[in-house]
């Protein structure tokens, strides 16, 4: 009992943080209609930077120059491609794909094969009650993120800039005509979708991993299943994909001896196998609207 | 005329003559490649079906012919099938992997079917390393060379065609050719019948496509499944040019690599998916072979970029800059003498 | 060619989550007559012509082409039965050659699959030769021959609508469903399009539904024209009847001439 109970927030907490990645892959898609697949690979510069400048300005410090960091290589992207980019918007997904070649393999290779540690002041400590166990990293985790998707969610509901994201979301030709500038919003949503990510980062790789190393954008992936069996242009399927992916891998990779018998490693793949049955029942995910057809 | 169009492919029978084991063995795997970049260019550059999962059947056909040609011992099963009959094989074992996939395949468009397709690698890799028997787990296992009709495609019998010596590469080399001609011309037929047609109009109107007659989904999975064999032959072909055939090379990079591929080459066109094959996998080669003469590139051991890297810097970055400048891709380029102006009424 | 059966519309209702598309709209096409559906922007003259060609799904009521009920067919289905439609917003493949867009017109009288097709059958060979026959003949009838090699992206905006239509006859339909046809054109494009609608029913004798805005235009061409105004009916009659019809007036006309 006690085990399981563990094990749910463990695979909360995991959740949250791919539900933190889904988001900012999510307002990718609404605001551009583009699917970003160097997402992941945002997330490990977030880590990398945050690594590297710990020692120096801090762990906030260092966190925040990764925040940038990433949030700027994201407008970067924006600014460089989606803007000049005549393809169709799938097309210039599978660009992004050659946007997360070069940066992996940039990060990869300033990796080599050394494990970071991001400097967080949680390290490996534990709190115990109620003769459960959790590291604080995995509760810090949860409460970050929820902290940050309720503020995004507030300010997308409320503030000019979420409103004018809806506008845009729902018909950016019409958008355009009302004023709202698509530049802006599009850039905006690379922007935070590369500062969550870089947030998300610190907890990938805290405690109980070992650290940040080439293999961490490989944990970052299974943020896509997530987005996608929430459906990707819903934020609440982004949230539910999260929280749906993380526990079962926590609960596949905690019970994996029961479940031996379909092999070691179980608690990576069960996510994906989650995705794959419920694109059986639903193709467009939980939340997703079914695929508009307009004639 | 559109005849001799075709004459310049006959260079292609000169190398064995001419050229040493590392460029033979370069050219084993750009065909191997191409034939898979071909297959996916099918489903993602002119039906507009996005795959990541393309490496998954690539590591079907390679372990498929690995399993069905091998002999069991004490570590690996296999079931000693004659070569041809266990690569037959292993490419049918591929499309029923990709006709299973079907209700996903169909039933998604575009990015979304990309996304449900990372699924393919990570249980692919799962299987891999796990089911040892057959795969041989994290060392992989050997190839099984091929033996057409009593002629063996390894150095095991002498052989010398106009005084060369034919060992493995100089015999893989025809053989990958033929190969890599009959993809190609199988594929140019498809696109220019009646099921090029509709795969072409799936993916720039869908509705309309539905309106005409197509049946989208099930057209989607049909091409799907074509790529899917595609994938397990070019696996084959890999894995009798390897001759060891090892999980970890079939991950999400080598997905991303095949995307790289059609992209370079010319996301619909077969010429392109060859050209696109030929430098991503020339690239990482060609900078290890002169990494001496290279400003910047490592030689093994040294400072700098390793080669590996410094390929997927070029062709990661090749990616962007053609979807950015050249829409159709290198084979989009006109090259007067190679490409021939299409007769156009005014 | 098998004889034109009737299409009757018959209490047609849609709803997209709460909005009334379509409130119960009863019309009949007869048998080798031109039908006009008219009526003023989101009158639900599209939704309409999408229920009847598959691509959206009735809430209630029934679509019958003869003894075939098409309510609940896939869009595919319907093409099977006879029915060729155009797009208000073309929906030709850009970067297909005009030919190959008109053969995509015939495809569902074309059997090659991907094998035949990848091995080059003789079967295939022989039947993409007798069809690209018929679709340079229907090319010439509409106009377009001269185009056939050309990718459709580079044509102009006119000559696109006139490939479209020319799609929709490559499928030998028995009723032709035009959705705006000279939409978007100039004063002359238009008297030649609408030339060529009616020598395509002169030709060919089929039944042809015809949404437009260009009253004068329908009045032309229309044998009996049906008058909707958001989502209903309010109207069905010849052109001089529906003309004189108060509330027309006061919906559609009237709203043009103030």
């Amino acid at each position: 009992m006690t085990r399981l109970l563990e094990l749910l927030i463990n695979g909360l907490s995991l959740g949250a943080v791919y539900a933190l990645i889904a988001l900012g892959f999510v307002v990718i898609f609404k605001a551009t209609e583009v699917v970003n697949f160097a997402h992941a690979s945002l997330l490990l510069l977030g880590g990398y930077v945050t690594a590297v400048f710990h020692d120096d300005f801090g762990f906030v410090g260092a966190l925040a120059v990764g925040i940038v960091v990433a949030a700027a290589v994201g407008a970067f992207v924006e600014f460089f491609l989606l803007r000049r980019a005549k393809a169709r918007r799938d097309v210039i997904g599978i660009a992004t794909i050659g946007i997360d070649i070069v940066l992996t393999a940039e990060l990869s290779r300033r990796l080599g094969t050394s494990v970071l540690a991001l400097g967080d002041p949680w390290g490996n400590k534990v709190v115990q009650f109620g003769g459960i166990t959790i590291a604080q990293t995995r509760i810090a985790a949860l409460i970050v993120a929820a902290v940050l998707i309720a503020l995004f969610l507030a300010a997308f509901k409320y503030t000019p800039w979420g409103i004018s994201m809806r506008a845009v979301a729902e018909d950016s030709e019409t958008a355009a005509l009302m004023g709202i500038r698509l530049g802006r919003i599009s850039m905006s949503a690379w922007c935070v979708a590369g500062a969550l990510a870089a947030v998300a980062a610190v907890f990938i790789a805290a405690f109980p991993t070992p650290g940040l190393d080439r293999t961490t954008s490989l944990v970052a992936l299974k943020a896509f299943p997530a987005a996608i069996l929430g459906g990707l242009d819903s934020m609440t399927g982004a949230l539910v994909g999260g929280l749906l992916i993380g526990l079962t891998e926590a609960l596949v990779g905690g019970y994996q001896n029961e479940l031996s018998f379909l092999g070691r490693g179980l608690g990576d793949v069960a996510p994906y196998a989650v995705m794959i049955v419920i694109l059986l029942v639903r193709p467009s995910g939980l939340f997703g609207t079914r695929e508009a057809s307009r004639v | 005329m559109s005849k001799l169009r075709w004459a310049p492919l006959l260079l292609l029978l000169l190398p064995p003559f001419y050229l040493d084991m590392f460029w033979l063995q370069a050219g084993l795997f750009v065909m191997a490649a191409a034939i898979g970049a071909i297959g996916l260019n099918l489903l993602t550059g002119s039906t507009g079906q996005l795959s990541i999962g393309h490496s998954f059947f690539l590591a079907i056909g390679a372990y498929g012919y690995v399993y069905f040609a091998g002999e069991s011992d004490g570590h690996v099963a296999g079931l000693g099938l004659p070569t041809p009959l266990a690569a037959v094989l292993a490419v049918v074992l591929a499309g029923l992997a990709g006709l299973a996939f079907s209700p996903i395949a169909g039933r998604l468009s575009g990015m979304y079917l990309g996304i449900a397709s990372l699924a393919l690698i990570f249980v692919g890799q799962h299987v891999l390393f796990n089911f040892e028997k057959v795969t041989g787990g994290y060392n992989g296992r050997s190839v099984e060379p091929m033996n057409l009709f009593g002629f063996p495609f390894d150095g095991s019998t002498d052989l010398v065609v106009m005084g060369v010596p034919f060992g493995a590469q100089e015999r893989l080399w025809f053989f990958g050719l033929v190969l890599l001609g009959l993809a190609a011309w199988f594929a140019y037929g498809v696109l220019n019948g009646r099921p090029g047609r509709a795969m072409n109009l799936i993916r720039d109107q869908q509705i309309a496509a539905g309106v005409l007659g197509v049946p989208v989904a099930r057209m989607r999975s049909a091409v799907f499944t074509l790529s899917s064999m595609y994938a397990g032959l070019a696996g084959v072909l890999l894995a009798l040019a390897f001759q060891r055939a090892v999980p970890d090379y079939f991950g999400v990079l080598l997905a991303f690599e095949y995307l790289a591929m059609i992209v370079i080459g010319g996301l619909g066109s077969v010429a392109g998916a060859v050209v696109g094959a030929a430098f991503v996998t020339l690239l990482p080669q060609l900078l290890t072979r002169y990494s001496d003469s290279l400003p910047l590139v490592a030689a093994a051991g040294g400072e700098g970029v390793a080669p590996s890297d410094a390929a997927r810097y070029l062709y990661g970055g090749a990616v962007v800059v053609i979807v950015l400048f050249l829409p159709a891709g290198l084979s989009g380029l006109r090259v007067p003498f190679l490409t021939p102006r299409k007769e156009t009424t005014p | 060619m098998s004889a034109i059966p009737e299409l009757v519309v018959k209490d047609l209702t849609v709803r997209f989550s709460g909005l009334v598309a379509l409130d119960s709209v009863s019309f009949t096409v007869h048998p080798g007559t031109l039908h006009a559906v008219i009526g003023p922007n989101g009158a639900g003259k599209s939704t309409c012509f999408n229920v009847l060609s598959g691509v959206y799904k009735a809430t209630s009521g029934s679509v019958h082409f003869g003894r075939r009920d098409l309510t609940t067919m896939s869009p595919h289905r319907v093409g099977a039965l006879g029915v060729s439609r155009t797009f208000q917003n073309l929906a030709l493949s850009a970067a297909l050659s005009v030919e190959d867009n008109l053969l995509l017109g015939r495809y569902r009288l074309m059997k090659t699959g991907i094998v035949r097709a990848g091995l080059r059958w003789p079967s295939a060979l022989r039947e993409e030769r007798r069809h690209r026959e018929r679709v340079r003949e229907i090319a010439d009838f509409v106009g377009v021959a001269h185009h056939l090699k050309i990718p459709v992206g580079g044509l102009p905006y006119g000559d696109q609508k006139r490939v479209e239509l020319a799609r929709a006859l490559c499928g030998e339909p028995r009723l032709l469903m035009l959705d705006e046809p000279v939409a978007g054109m100039n004063a002359t494009e238009r008297l030649s399009m609408a030339g060529l609608i009616v020598s395509v029913r002169e030709a060919l004798g089929i039944s042809v539904l015809l949404v437009e805005h260009d009253m004068g235009m329908v009045m032309r061409l229309a044998d009996e024209v049906t008058v909707l105004d958001f989502g209903k009916r309010i109207a069905t009659g010849t052109p001089a009847e529906v003309q004189e019809n108060p509330e027309v007036l006061r919906a559609y006309l009237g709203e043009e001439v103030s």
